[in-house]
């Protein structure tokens, strides 16, 4: 009985999922509003596609959930989505220009920066949606050149057809 | 009673003729003067410093509904280390709701040579072949991502326990980089799949003993005995409480870079250089002085088209409330000016706990200077 009572105790599970107190906001900016980030990028060049992603998803959960084919619960992730450098196979895969994967590269810190600025401006929004990601997405635009958007506008692209 | 006191009385009388009357040998004196305290016993500083074997915890305290609201989840990881530890010979530390500074002071300390860690992580190796993926993890009590500053561990530590869901692949990956070129002896345990705090910690306390232990006198858990409750017994090994000599204090070469934080907070700045670490700019300074760290770009790690130096906030904040943009300055061989934090159109730095600092200036033939990376054994 000893055993199993010091066990349950302390039975934590040491997953970034399993943070004790959910719903904190630095940690929500990186699970609900992940999917409308994302969303967003791809929705600055595809405003039309917008009315078709707030209809499919009705929570941001939900869309994160498709998006990255990933179940997270509510407010208990602490790893962050990010954007890596593509070789060539990968950017074979995603039609890139020699142009955007040079472009998009030397550039993933940058984009990873302005990513992590997108959601946290969503994070504070009261209703935040694939809309108002994409403004916020304009909102910076020429911090990051055209060629590493278009770049990561295609990756958001795959991310979401998957 | 009296007549007592009268012997003893007798006696001490009897002390100080014999004193009066011993030779003025050399040797006599000096046990005097160091009885006194006139002379110092050892040179000050030179007392040798013990092994010490650390346990850091930054977990959340869970809910049980049958504990106390007083208790803590760390109490209950911190029995068994002590029950392994304590009696070992070694020194033992630990240190609960562990942050940056303290992890980063634990794994650069000389005096360090055992770490257990216990806090959340993550990995992902299920993006394989995407331009986006999850990013590795190992997360304090409050959310902060400290995977890089296990990059840089002491020669010194000989065993690293980290008690954290697939954490394994992010040290994996870590020594792949070279990372861990100077710790040949280091012996990194982890996990990769879901593990519980006080049973990973068990295991890892158990397997430590091969590495920390004198076989002959530190006894493990038996694996099918009914030894649940019980934790492993470790006995010091002899050859590991002698500290290195200081010919082998580790030296790089690298660009010195000097980083001021114009502005005072209440967080401190875990410096990233291209996912490596740098160093922590404390948001403390005596005095009236401002915060500053001279970190060192490792030639081994210098590309002259990638200088971009990430800067982290430790502390973050209330929540939905924008936090203000902090100041940096660089000083080094390189054009201080040369240094721009990312910024939007109308020169906000971008990013909310975090800022990009890039290098836009010239690069001169900057000359590589040698560095100790570590803090040597005095």
């Amino acid at each position: 009985m000893k055993k199993w009572t010091s066990s349950l105790a302390v039975l934590t599970l040491l997953c970034s999922f399993t943070l004790a107190q959910p719903a904190r906001a630095f940690v929500g900016f990186w699970t609900g509003n992940i999917g409308l980030t994302m969303a967003g990028l791809v929705v600055a060049v595809a405003p039309m596609a917008a009315d078709a992603m707030n209809e499919q998803k009705p929570s941001s959960f939900s869309l994160f959930s498709a998006l990255v084919g990933v179940v997270l619960m509510d407010g208990e992730a602490g790893q962050k989505l990010k954007f890596v450098t593509v070789g060539d196979e990968v950017a074979a895969n995603l039609g890139l220009t020699s142009a955007e994967v040079a472009a998009y590269n030397a550039e993933t810190a940058e984009l990873n920066q302005v990513f992590e600025a997108v959601s946290s401006d969503l994070d504070r929004m009261e209703k935040p949606s694939v809309e108002t990601s994409a403004a916020t997405w304009q909102q910076y635009e020429g911090a990051v050149s055209a060629d590493a958007i278009s770049a990561a506008r295609k990756i958001a692209t795959q991310l979401i057809a998957e | 009673m009296i007549r007592f006191v009268l012997e003893f009385a007798r006696g001490l009388a009897g002390v100080a003729e014999g004193l009066a009357r011993a030779p003025l040998s050399p040797i006599f004196w000096i046990f005097c003067a160091l009885a006194l305290g006139a002379l110092p016993a050892l040179p000050a500083g030179a007392a040798p410093a013990v092994p010490t074997v650390v346990l850091l915890t930054s977990l959340q305290t869970p809910s049980v509904w049958y504990r106390s609201k007083n208790w803590k989840i760390g109490e209950s990881l911190e029995e068994p280390f002590r029950q392994a530890y304590e009696k070992s010979g070694y020194a033992i530390r630990v240190v609960h709701e562990a942050g940056p500074r303290q992890l980063a002071e634990v794994l650069q300390s000389p005096e360090t040579i055992g770490v257990f860690w216990v806090g959340h992580s993550g990995s992902s190796s299920t993006t394989d072949g995407k331009a986006a993926r999850w990013d590795d993890a190992i997360l304090d009590i409050h959310g902060n991502d400290l995977k890089e500053i296990f990059q840089r561990i002491h020669p010194n530590v000989k065993w690293l326990g980290v008690v954290g869901c697939n954490a394994a692949p992010i040290f994996d990956h870590f020594r792949a980089q070279g990372f861990y070129r100077s710790n040949e002896s280091l012996r990194i345990q982890s996990f990769d799949s879901k593990v519980d705090a006080l049973g990973g910690l068990t295991s890892l306390l158990n397997e430590s003993v091969a590495i920390l232990g004198d076989p002959a006198r530190s006894w493990t858990i038996n694996k099918g005995d009914d030894t649940w409750s019980r934790y492993p017994n470790v006995v010091a090994r002899a050859d590991l409480m002698t500290p290195p000599e200081r010919t082998d204090c580790v030296r790089n070469r690298g660009i010195p870079l000097r980083i001021i934080r114009e502005t005072r907070s209440d967080s401190d700045l875990v410096l990233l250089w291209q996912g490596r670490f740098l160093g922590i700019l404390s948001a403390d300074a005596p005095d009236t002085s401002l915060p500053e760290v001279t970190v060192y770009l490792d030639e081994a790690f210098f590309g002259r088209s990638k200088l971009k130096i990430k800067a982290l906030r430790t502390h973050r904040g209330e929540a939905n409330v924008a936090m203000p943009p902090f100041s940096l300055r660089f000083e080094s061989a390189l054009d201080s000016e040369g240094w721009q934090v990312f910024s939007d159109s109308r020169g906000n730095p971008i990013g909310t706990w975090s800022q990009l600092y890039r290098y836009t200036g010239d690069l001169p033939a900057v000359p590589f200077v040698e560095f100790e990376p570590f803090r040597c054994t005095d």
